[in-house]
């Protein structure tokens, strides 16, 4: 190897990156050419005089501190990991219309891997080729879009599979933004989701019905069924349509 | 999820993600322009990891995974908007442009240990602070986070070749400074070329 040579690899050896091979034969230059070896002593010598000059030891105990608090917050509210309640669709039984509208959504802790997007519908894949998922680089589901589009987290649980999921989209109205997910269902049916947070959007105080002690937001019309329901700090409506039919939010108010 | 899996989840991501909270806020501030900021960032990656760590795979790189969050979120939130690479002339230096530089000083003996010597930390937090965003997220990751080439190109998103040219011209960019420094300070004199 000639000094050359040796300085072409200067970095990469400095910063540990060159192959054994190419280490081992710079070694050996460095030991026959003073030169060069100066060279490597002054950058090597640099690297670490940056590294320890400018290594700041801060304190950051107190945000350490309000992290952990938070942490706290977190745990306590279920939202761990895969969190626990983000919101169920239950069923409920709306008198007059006989009909029975049931869809639970995220409740319990998934093992399985939310899987990637090469095995979502064709449309959804197109949907977000462009999205890049926050945590792991380019894999995308439609959680991941929607959690980037909203900040709000769902879960697919054992009884909506991900692959029920029809498309996943931002809906706004007046200037609110919904996540929505559409939910194709066994029997043909449709079911999509608008979800926001509180403190962006009220829903209305009526008409409303108690089931399971829980105040829900009902409307039904030839089209379809909405139930509405504020979750802590989120809010879910739930369109069922007895077809595949998408439901857009503006449609929604206008037809209720 | 049953409490002692909670538990459990909540100890091993105290003990394989929170340690590294010191790195993110060094790298943090270096992203951002107010302490503030660097603490909103950092806690929001935090949080976000938290939430995310049943994805984490074990036996992989924690620190690498916390800067990737840290990246995105930055890049996705905080980054102005401008995205202008930078129009430095760096290429102008020559590599080895400060060894150089202190070889010709007439003052120094051992030009390379006095000029460490004379230079203050503040120096070097302020050489880095005042390098070029791109640059700047590099060398950190680099020189003070010890991440391998591929580790950097993995957080920033940045080509491993991408990766390299801007530790390169980074590092040429804070020899110069740092060389500035000296100077304007009276560390060293000026060399007789």
């Amino acid at each position: 190897m000639n000094c050359k040579e040796a300085l072409r690899l200067l970095y990469d050896v400095i910063d540990k990156e060159a192959d054994q091979l190419d280490a081992v034969e710079v070694e050996k230059h460095l030991r026959k050419c003073r030169h060069c070896m100066k060279r490597y002593e002054f950058e090597e010598m640099f690297r670490a005089f940056v590294t320890d000059k400018g290594h700041n030891s801060r304190d950051n105990g107190e945000l350490r501190h309000r992290i952990l608090g938070k942490l706290d917050a977190i745990d306590a509210a279920g939202e761990v990991g895969l969190p626990r309640r983000p919101f169920r669709v239950v069923s409920l039984m709306v008198a007059s219309a006989a009909a029975v509208i049931i869809v639970i959504v995220g409740a319990y802790w998934v093992n399985q891997s939310l899987r990637t997007s090469a095995e979502l519908t064709p449309f959804v894949e197109a949907h977000f080729a462009s999205q890049t998922n926050p945590v792991h680089g380019t894999g995308t589901t439609p959680f991941d879009y929607l959690y980037e589009q909203t900040g709000i987290y769902l879960v697919p649980s054992r009884s909506c599979p991900i692959e029920h999921i029809q498309t996943a989209s931002v809906d706004t109205i007046r200037g609110v933004q919904f996540g929505r997910l559409e939910f194709l269902c066994d029997d043909g049916s449709m079911v999509t989701l608008f979800v926001t947070t509180a403190d962006k959007y009220t829903l209305p105080d009526r008409p409303t019905e108690t089931v399971a002690g829980r105040r829900l937001l009902v409307r039904c019309n030839k089209e379809c069924t909405l139930v509405g329901e504020t979750r802590q700090d989120l809010v879910f409506m739930v369109v069922a349509t007895p077809a595949h039919q998408p439901v857009e939010l503006a449609q929604l108010t206008s037809s209720f | 999820m049953a409490d002692h899996r909670l538990q459990e989840y909540r100890r091993r991501f105290e003990r394989e993600a929170v340690i590294h909270l010191d790195a993110l806020m060094r790298t943090a501030r270096r992203m951002t322009k107010t302490e503030s900021d660097a603490e909103d960032l950092v806690q929001e990656a935090m949080l976000k990891a938290y939430r995310f760590f049943d994805k984490f795979e074990e036996g992989t790189n924690c620190k690498a995974w916390l800067f990737k969050i840290m990246t995105n979120i930055f890049i996705n939130n905080y980054r102005s908007q401008s995205k202008a690479p930078p129009s430095i002339a760096v290429d102008d230096l020559d590599d080895g442009f400060l060894y150089g530089q202190l070889a010709q000083n007439p003052d120094l003996n051992n030009p390379e240990k006095e000029f460490f010597a004379k230079i203050f930390d503040d120096d070097v937090r302020a050489a880095v602070n005042d390098l070029p965003e791109d640059f700047r997220v590099v060398v950190m990751l680099s020189f003070l986070e010890g991440f391998a080439y591929q580790e950097i190109a993995d957080i920033t998103g940045l080509q491993i070749g991408t990766v390299k040219s801007r530790l390169h011209r980074g590092r040429k960019l804070l020899q110069k400074s740092l060389l500035d420094y000296a100077l304007r300070h009276g560390y060293i004199k000026e060399p007789l070329n």
